[in-house]
């Protein structure tokens, strides 16, 4: 059976003119500002540019993340070490006899 | 490859203090240790003279400047505890203790390599000086490092 083809300059059969329909061409979807509609921006980048709309949710999602397991984890009783000492540590407090005998003393 | 072509001297038999210090200051005999037993001592060294260390540290701290000068009998006595830790050791453990620093000098004076003979070492000290290597502000309910049986992963 010969299959009908129709010519290339010409629209396949089910092909509906839009302009017939609503008299002008078919509306294109345009980008919401983002600060007034910050939802329906959010709706067009996940469907228009879903790569760099989940990266950038990813990315921001790891802040709060990062932030609840550090106060889960002191909850469950983790506790952060002393801070590395950078100088030999002056003791908090007052010079006291040292009552030796002065074995460490000058030789007389 | 080296790239100095000169040939190793010697110089400590023939080096003359130039600037000694003023007859009325009394004399204090140098420690004469280089950094490999120093290290490898200072926990000891610590444990026994941690009060004059102190003492000397509040003495500078209180000179407000002046520690140089106010504290060198403080300072004296430093150095007497120290050189007294290094002979004790030198007396009774040194062959461990030989062992302990000539492996810090080969591996860029750090303790993890040197496990195995610091364990040695410490037994010694412990042992016959009663001194004892205590590390400060380990977290609650760990090992000490030194006193981990596996230091695979230490």
């Amino acid at each position: 059976m010969k299959q009908f083809r129709p010519p290339l300059h010409e629209p396949s059969f089910p092909y509906v003119d839009p302009q017939k329909i609503f008299g002008r061409p078919p509306p294109e979807p345009t980008r919401p500002n983002l600060f007034n509609n910050p939802i329906r921006y959010m709706r067009w980048a996940a469907i228009t540019n879903p790569a760099p709309f989940w990266s950038v949710v990813i990315g921001v999602s790891a802040v709060p993340i990062s932030v609840a397991l550090l106060l889960y984890r002191h909850y469950t009783g983790w506790e952060d070490h002393t801070p590395v000492p950078r100088t030999w540590p002056i003791p908090h407090r007052k010079r006291e006899p040292l009552n030796d005998g002065g074995i460490y003393d000058d030789p007389k | 490859m080296s790239t100095n072509r000169q040939n190793p001297t010697f110089t400590h038999a023939v080096l003359v203090d130039r600037t000694p210090m003023p007859a009325h200051i009394p004399p204090v005999e140098e420690v004469g240790a280089t950094s490999a037993p120093l290290t490898s001592a200072a926990f000891f060294i610590g444990d026994r003279c941690k009060k004059y260390n102190e003492d000397y540290m509040l003495c500078k701290h209180e000179a407000r400047g002046r520690g140089e000068l106010d504290c060198m009998l403080e300072g004296r006595r430093v150095t007497r505890c120290a050189a007294s830790v290094i002979t004790d050791i030198n007396k009774h453990c040194l062959e461990a203790f030989r062992g302990h620093w000539k492996c810090m000098d080969n591996n860029n004076m750090r303790f993890s390599p040197c496990r195995a003979q610091e364990k040695v070492f410490n037994q010694c000290v412990f042992e016959k000086l009663g001194l004892q290597k205590h590390l400060p502000d380990t977290p609650k309910g760990e090992v000490p490092i030194h006193l981990k049986e596996k230091q695979t992963f230490a």
